[in-house]
């Protein structure tokens, strides 16, 4: 593993991500999709009137599976990652990348890295809102007369729950990084990749639907059995329960580099050269 | 040698794009590689820069093997491909020091590096010109810099002078005429003269087989004769190929005389090729000895276009 060359594709993804004027309206529509998010919480807690303790389902709804986030991945992750090899191969230089003396595991990882960059910056606000939110307790005063600050008790939020939270978008942002740079590294038009990632995250919605089904106990346990692994939005919730679940980080890291690893050997086998 | 390639095959699902191809080429030597389109000459640089691995075969660059040590070979060399380097957000400078990054060029050597192939490019007006903004012809110069970066050992390039103005094909082909000696270069191109210009050998391909692999200063010294005889050929029959130093004759057309219709069959016109060890002056006294009497025996200097139709199967000889 090359960590130079590693970098080095990272920062060009990045540039070459942060300089085109679509990006940033994806951004944009992402921020504002959130801030949606947090009127429609602010909403929610106001109903049981202030100061409100937030430590059970509105915060776990809040960053877990809601209508926002969902909407928000649905799109964001494929137009997203839908660049990082098809666009390059689309373009002609991914023969150009490839036949520089770095490998293309270190390529692909590098790759991976920024779209990890990139989705984890469209799904910070959602943490940050709430961070602000627990700072911010919808009354303000004067500090020194000309800066708004904090005032009296409002919204309480559990550390914990913030921290796992946060924590959860971020490895679900890197399962998401990792789909698209496999969906990418299929194929050759960025187009039929956006697609096949739309359609997989699609699928996998279908699943956690399915899986909450089940808990009214109405799909049979074999099958339960079966989909339980893929319902990665059922997951994300399990995070803003107060700590970090070490047993499903450790689950979808392993996702991570399994889907890595898959992507390189798409790859390989696309192009079909030694690598 | 910087480039071996033994009965290389490569097919992609039904086509078969390279068949059985084999030639060497030595440490400083340009060579041109010509055909028609599909002829197999982009597959072949795709699988000597390692982006596509042979179906049946071996290559070497620079003594690496291609299949098993894909990335010594790439730290060995410099490839410039079909198609261009099109980031669209990206400066040119910037464009090649990311390249030089990913070449693993030291930090001390990359700026001295990238001011030596901008130079060399004749890109430094443009070094701070979005890539998408410059015509094809810089950006094919961009990806010409780009293969040069690191002073590579062997140089890979595709079609290097398409789209590029006539004054700066002539400097793109001074700057690989400048190589020689120190640069292995493998030269795909479509345009004869270029090749003739700018390399010591071409090598032929046609249907994925290599047809021809030819020394070009020996091509334009003439290796070959055109040998008029006073016997018309119906009684030479193949005495003249039986002639000591002669490695191939082919049967030419009389000229016409002033009335526009053919002379008499009274006499013969061929061109001869000379074997390796065959002189002009051997074939005429060849020729006396047997009582043939020659009208004329001229030395013919042969362009690689009349080489590349001579060499080229019938149905594509009439298709020209």
């Amino acid at each position: 593993m090359n960590l130079a060359a590693i970098h080095t594709i990272w920062q060009w993804e990045l540039r070459t991500f942060f300089r085109r004027p679509a990006h940033w309206l994806v951004l944009a529509v992402a921020v504002l999709t959130a801030a949606c998010a947090t009127t429609w919480l602010i909403a929610l807690v106001a109903l049981q009137g202030l100061p409100a303790r937030l430590d059970d389902d509105p915060i776990r709804q809040f960053l877990g599976p809601n209508l926002f986030l969902v909407g928000t991945v649905m799109w964001v992750a494929p137009l997203l990652t839908m660049n990082l090899v098809a666009e390059d191969r689309r373009r002609g230089s991914w023969e150009l990348l490839v036949t520089s003396p770095t490998a293309l595991a270190d390529i692909l990882l590098g790759k991976f890295l920024a779209g990890w960059t990139v989705l984890a910056t469209c799904l910070a606000p959602w943490p940050v809102f709430l961070l602000v939110l627990s700072l911010w307790n919808g009354r303000a005063t004067w500090w020194r007369g000309w800066c708004p600050w904090p005032a009296g008790a409002g919204f309480d939020i559990e550390p914990g729950v913030l921290l796992g939270g946060t924590v959860g978008l971020l490895v679900f942002s890197g399962v998401l990084a990792a789909w698209g740079t496999l969906t990418s590294a299929w194929s050759r038009r960025p187009l039929m990749a956006a697609l096949a990632m739309a359609g997989w995250l699609g699928l996998l919605l279908v699943i956690t639907l399915a899986l909450q089904w089940t808990g009214d106990g109405r799909l049979s346990g074999g099958w339960t059995h079966w989909l339980r692994p893929w319902g990665v939005w059922h997951h994300l919730a399990e995070y803003s329960r107060g700590g970090i679940p070490v047993r499903r980080l450790a689950q979808q890291a392993a996702l991570i580099t399994a889907t890595l690893w898959l992507a390189h050997r798409t790859c390989r086998w696309v192009d079909g050269g030694p690598r | 040698m910087s480039l071996s390639v033994t009965h290389l095959a490569h097919a992609y699902a039904r086509v078969t794009a390279l068949r059985g191809v084999s030639f060497e080429v030595p440490p400083g030597e340009i060579v041109a590689l010509i055909g028609p389109n599909g002829a197999g000459k982009s597959t072949l640089l795709k699988i000597l820069a390692t982006f596509v691995a042979p179906s049946h075969g071996s290559a070497r660059v620079a003594g690496w093997d291609v299949r098993t040590q894909a990335r010594e070979v790439r730290q060995h060399l410099g490839y410039l491909p079909e198609q261009l380097p099109t980031d669209p957000v990206l400066r040119v400078g910037e464009y090649l020091d990311l390249r030089a990054r990913l070449k693993q060029l030291d930090r001390s050597r990359r700026g001295v590096e990238i001011d030596r192939v901008l130079a060399l490019c004749d890109l430094a007006p443009v070094r701070h010109r979005l890539l998408e903004q410059l015509s094809t012809g810089y950006r094919r110069r961009v990806g010409l810099a780009d293969a040069l970066l690191g002073s590579p050992p062997v140089l890979l390039l595709d079609e290097p002078t398409v789209g590029l103005d006539p004054v700066q094909v002539r400097q793109t082909r001074d700057l690989v005429r400048g190589l020689a000696g120190t640069t292995t270069v493998l030269l795909s191109t479509h345009l004869l003269n270029e090749a003739e210009q700018t390399c010591s050998r071409a090598l032929i391909l046609w249907q994925g087989g290599l047809v021809s692999d030819v020394r070009l200063p020996s091509l334009a010294a003439g290796a070959e004769l055109e040998l008029e005889l006073d016997l018309p050929a119906t009684q030479l029959g193949t005495q003249l190929r039986e002639l000591p130093g002669v490695a191939q004759v082919s049967l030419l057309d009389l000229p016409a005389n002033s009335s526009g219709t053919q002379p008499e069959p009274t006499c013969s016109r061929w061109r001869v090729t000379l074997a390796p060890d065959g002189s002009s002056s051997g074939l005429a006294a060849a020729c006396v000895s047997r009582g043939w009497g020659v009208r004329e025996l001229r030395r013919c200097a042969t362009t690689l276009e009349e080489h590349l139709l001579r060499v080229l199967p019938q149905s594509l000889r009439e298709t020209a």
